[in-house]
């Protein structure tokens, strides 16, 4: 039998998943690299695991959302990422049906039984 | 920065060929930001590395995430399919071997035990294409209940693949005479594969084809060597099995290498005789070179294989015994 909190943990990581991408997307509107995108998004309050982030970061990269450039910032090279036009049109396009399900969503949840 | 570099080394076992230099490098350096900013707030760095590596997860946990590709088998059942592997690898060849040695001695009278050696030599082949054909069956097995059952066995693989990472148990980075070439490996173990094959069960293709007939060109001289062939090839495959099991080699491997490269020279001489060919078919057909240029090439070969073993086993025996430094200190010292 799956435990209560398995099945809760499950579902919060399903939900999660897809909002992760949108969030990640945003905060490349400006350059980062993988530690300064972790630093940023759990200033925000998006704890992220370094482990799920930079995997994340290189297959946007390879699906060609992203510019990566390595830049050697002393005392070690970085690889920066940033939105690039086609990133920019991908992340436009998932912020409208995101809007939309979130208004969709809430007034559903807010119906009276 | 050991323990990052072992770290490094065995998530790399795992990354996709493509990137993987870039991968692991842009890794490398994020970790040691992490840990930079982990010492500035005072903590040790030894311990903080330790940490760090502990909180990151377990290499294989790490590099699998940058994987896209959907395996036949899934990642929650591949410890099990290479436990159940690994037991057939073990039990299928184990099982023949008991069935040749008692099938060998209840058909002997009296007991003879150069008769049961040479059974068990020629039951080589059928050990090996048996644990193959052993492996096969349980892969298939494997992909059936992947597609059908394995929503039943969720929760007994969750209990079977519960992680026990600890970064202490990462082993050491092999030195130079002790890393593995995959492709080496993966070519050797592919050819040894196909030459068991060809000599033990298709030897009829080595003939001469005239006039839509075919005359075999080894005769049972050859056959008589090909027990103590078969013995050589599989020993070697065994070793690179290992090699690329464990992505490295140890004294121990590299020891049983070199036994086997000298038993596969001692091979070449014991061939390097025009005796093993067929000799009507040799003067039938006027093909007196044939042979000759065949005990050329087997001493040539034999001479390579003493020279080539001794060499690397000697190079392995300076490195471990860490002779290998001295002796560029004493080169040094003399430039």
């Amino acid at each position: 039998m799956v435990e209560k909190t398995d099945i809760l943990k499950n579902l919060k990581h399903e939900l999660r998943k897809g909002t992760l991408v949108l969030a990640v997307l945003s905060q490349l509107k400006t350059k980062h690299y993988g530690y300064s995108l972790v630093e940023t998004l759990n200033k925000k309050d998006l704890k992220i695991d370094q482990n799920t982030l930079y995997p994340l970061l290189r297959r946007l990269d390879t699906q060609g959302l992203l510019t990566s450039t390595w830049e050697v910032v002393e005392p070690r090279p970085r690889k920066y990422y940033e939105l690039n036009a086609f990133g920019k049109e991908i992340l436009h396009s998932l912020q409208y049906d995101f809007e939309n399900n979130y208004q969709v969503l809430n007034s559903m949840l807010k119906e009276e039984y | 920065m050991e323990l990052l570099n072992r770290y490094l080394n065995e998530i790399k076992r795992y990354l996709p060929f493509k990137d993987r230099d870039d991968t692991l490098k842009e890794l490398e350096n994020l970790l040691l930001e992490d840990l930079e900013v982990r010492v500035s707030n005072g903590e040790n760095k030894d311990t903080a590395l330790y940490d760090l590596i502990k909180e990151f997860g377990s290499p294989k946990e790490v590099a699998l995430k940058y994987r896209d590709d959907q395996p036949i088998i899934s990642r929650e059942m591949e410890p099990m399919l290479y436990l159940i592997l690994k037991i057939v690898a073990v039990t299928v060849p184990s099982g023949i071997l008991l069935a040749t040695i008692i099938s060998s001695i209840s058909s002997m009278s009296p007991f003879n035990f150069l008769d049961l050696i040479v059974d068990i030599i020629r039951a080589f082949p059928e050990m090996f294409f048996g644990t193959l054909a052993g492996i096969g069956i349980v892969f298939v097995i494997f992909v059936v209940i992947e597609r059908f059952f394995k929503d039943q066995i969720e929760e007994e693989l969750h209990e079977f693949n519960m992680p026990k990472f600890d970064p202490k148990n990462l082993p050491k980075i092999p030195v130079s005479v002790y890393k593995v070439s995959l492709f080496e490996s993966l070519f050797l173990i592919t050819m040894s594969i196909l030459f068991l094959y060809f000599l033990n069960y298709q030897q009829g293709i080595i003939s001469i084809y005239y006039d839509g007939t075919n005359e075999e060109l080894l005769n049972a001289h050859f056959n008589s060597i090909l027990p103590i062939l078969n013995v050589s090839v599989i020993f070697a495959m065994i070793i690179e099995i290992i090699h690329l099991i464990k992505r490295r080699k140890t004294l121990i491997t590299t020891t049983l290498a070199f036994m086997q490269t000298i038993l596969a020279g001692v091979i070449l001489i014991l061939l390097s005789r025009e005796s093993i060919f067929n000799k009507i078919i040799i003067e039938g057909y006027d093909l007196e070179i044939i042979p000759k240029l065949f005990v050329i090439g087997m001493i040539i070969g034999a001479i390579a294989h003493f020279i080539g073993g001794s060499v690397t086993y000697g190079k392995v025996l300076i490195a471990h015994t860490g002779q290998g430094e001295v002796l560029k200190d004493i080169i040094n010292k003399n430039k």
